[in-house]
């Protein structure tokens, strides 16, 4: 869990330096709900029997980093830093990943298992435009959890809140996974 | 009510639907967002700039406009932390006497600026850590949702301090969400909402009580689910809801629907459904002399039917990117 450390120590310092002792109640409360929420990993229930040929199709389709339906893009909404001069993981030149996130779980078709997904938005530059990709799976919920909400511009604690383009990083194996 | 505005990226129409005409266009800024005073006499823009375009100080402002000639009047300026999403129409509310208006903050801490529209000044910011949107009623009352699914009630007083708040428990499960666009019945004071997975729930509200209902499911068995954005409305004679819905497995909420489904108020069941010659995001009814289905589609397309027969009369194309959002004057 070192990034959550990493997280609340971040905005910790952070609202420690900027803020009122009212806002950083505010913030901490608001931010270890959050984290609360994400422990216990929502996870994809269904998953669709295939074909060995349906199989082999269907992985090299969703292994392509810069198509909508790559694997760990599952409840993306935004456009791909794969096609932005980013990579799945690494922001495009002159942009800033944002500290702060959210959370999803995806399958990857490889190993059948379900991992959690940080969607990462790189910030600091106008809207990339390109491959717009908006996936939701049942994980994703309205705003009102908005640590499972991909409507949000999560560019809390980069340098601005521009939006530019998102990312998919793995965080590990989904809790439940391990039972099936 | 036979005027529109279409909400997209940067830019918001105002469209005459009987008419089947666009009136004028007013700028927004960067994930800009409207509300519509109920007289019709002002616009309220709800706006994020960068001193440098994509760079620079940020400023967070309300402009105000003129609706008769869709002119700048004033400006105020709100805390530079308004909450920054895909629109929604209720990050930000007008009071039912559209004196005060508020609007969301996210930091991530969540708060709400309170602004003075006769004193053209922000008064206040209310923290309200866990909760976010704005649902208005009565006067001067607003509920927000929280994390659980609960509700925090408040009430503001004349100077547009919290007279009131209080916290109402979750009137449902997070296994079945309900999508955040809610309509309001002012002839009875209750909101109504729609689940993932088709059911109807009512919100009634009294000062700073609040009952939910679980109604009816109106998709269970069926395959089909509601979908979209603004996905929800009512006709005004309040006989009938119009939903969104799609014919699809769970996890597709946000997608496009193409179909239509009418709803008996008083009992649930579905009376009718209109098949959409092509999918659409948000809808809503529009009447004056005939009774108008609209559905605004994020790809730029307004289509309008015609509620008799449920047949596509017109189309207004190239209205920007991203458009979701219908707003009207009475909300």
């Amino acid at each position: 869990m070192n990034w959550i450390d990493r997280l609340v120590e971040y905005w910790s310092r952070r609202l420690a330096l900027r803020g009122s002792r009212r806002g950083f109640l505010t913030s901490l409360a608001l931010f270890l709900g959050a984290a609360c929420k994400l422990l216990p990993a929502p996870i994809e229930r269904t998953q669709k029997q295939s074909t060995d040929s349906e199989e082999k199709e269907l992985t090299e389709r969703t292994n392509d980093e810069s198509s909508c339906s790559y694997w760990r893009y599952c409840s993306i909404d935004g456009f791909l830093c794969s096609c932005c001069g980013g990579g799945v993981t690494a922001c495009p030149p002159g942009t800033f990943p944002s500290p702060t996130h959210w959370v999803g779980s995806c399958r990857n078709p490889l190993d059948g298992k379900q991992y959690l997904i940080s969607y990462r938005d790189c910030c600091g530059k106008g809207f990339c435009g390109r491959c717009y990709c908006r996936q939701t799976n049942e994980t994703e919920m309205p705003v009102y959890q908005i640590n499972r909400n991909n409507d949000t511009i999560w560019c809390f604690g980069a340098p601005n809140m521009v939006y530019h383009c998102t990312g998919a990083s793995i965080l590990g194996i989904a809790q439940d996974s391990h039972k099936e | 009510m036979d005027q529109l505005f279409t909400v997209a990226n940067r830019k918001a129409f105002l469209v005459d639907v009987p008419k089947k005409k666009v009136l004028g266009m007013i700028d927004l800024g960067y994930m800009g967002n409207i509300v519509l005073s109920s007289d019709r006499k002002f616009l309220y823009a709800i706006e994020t700039f960068f001193s440098r375009g994509t760079r620079g100080t940020r400023t967070d402002v309300i402009t105000v406009y003129d609706t008769k000639n869709l002119s700048v009047l004033h400006e105020i300026e709100i805390p530079p932390k308004r909450f920054l999403c895909v629109m929604k129409k209720n990050t930000q509310a007008l009071s039912g006497d559209n004196r005060f208006l508020l609007v969301c903050n996210i930091s991530p801490a969540s708060s709400v600026s309170v602004v003075d529209l006769h004193q053209q000044k922000l008064v206040m910011e209310i923290p309200t850590p866990g909760y976010v949107l704005l649902y208005p009623y009565e006067t001067r009352g607003f509920a927000m949702i929280g994390q659980d699914g609960g509700l925090l009630l408040l009430s503001l007083d004349n100077e547009g301090q919290v007279e009131e708040k209080k916290r109402i428990s979750p009137g449902f499960s997070l296994e079945d969400p309900i999508f955040e666009h809610g309509i309001y019945l002012k002839s009875t004071n209750q909101y109504y909402f729609v689940s993932y997975e088709g059911m109807l729930l009512s919100l009634s509200l009294s000062g700073l009580n609040a009952a939910w209902e679980q109604k009816w499911n109106i998709a269970s068995g069926s395959g089909w689910r509601p979908c979209g954005w603004q996905l929800l409305s009512c006709d005004p004679e309040e006989r009938h809801f119009y939903i969104l819905m799609h014919k699809a497995a769970k996890g597709k909420h946000k997608d496009s629907g193409t179909e239509v489904w009418e709803i008996g108020r008083a009992d649930g069941v579905v009376k009718r459904k209109i098949a959409l010659e092509r999918p659409v995001d948000s809808i809503r009814i529009v009447a004056k002399e005939e009774t108008l289905l609209c559905g605004l589609c994020r790809k730029a397309y307004l289509d309008i039917y015609d509620l008799r027969n449920g047949t596509k009369t017109a189309t207004i194309e190239e209205l920007g990117e991203e458009a979701l959002l219908l707003i009207g004057y009475d909300g």
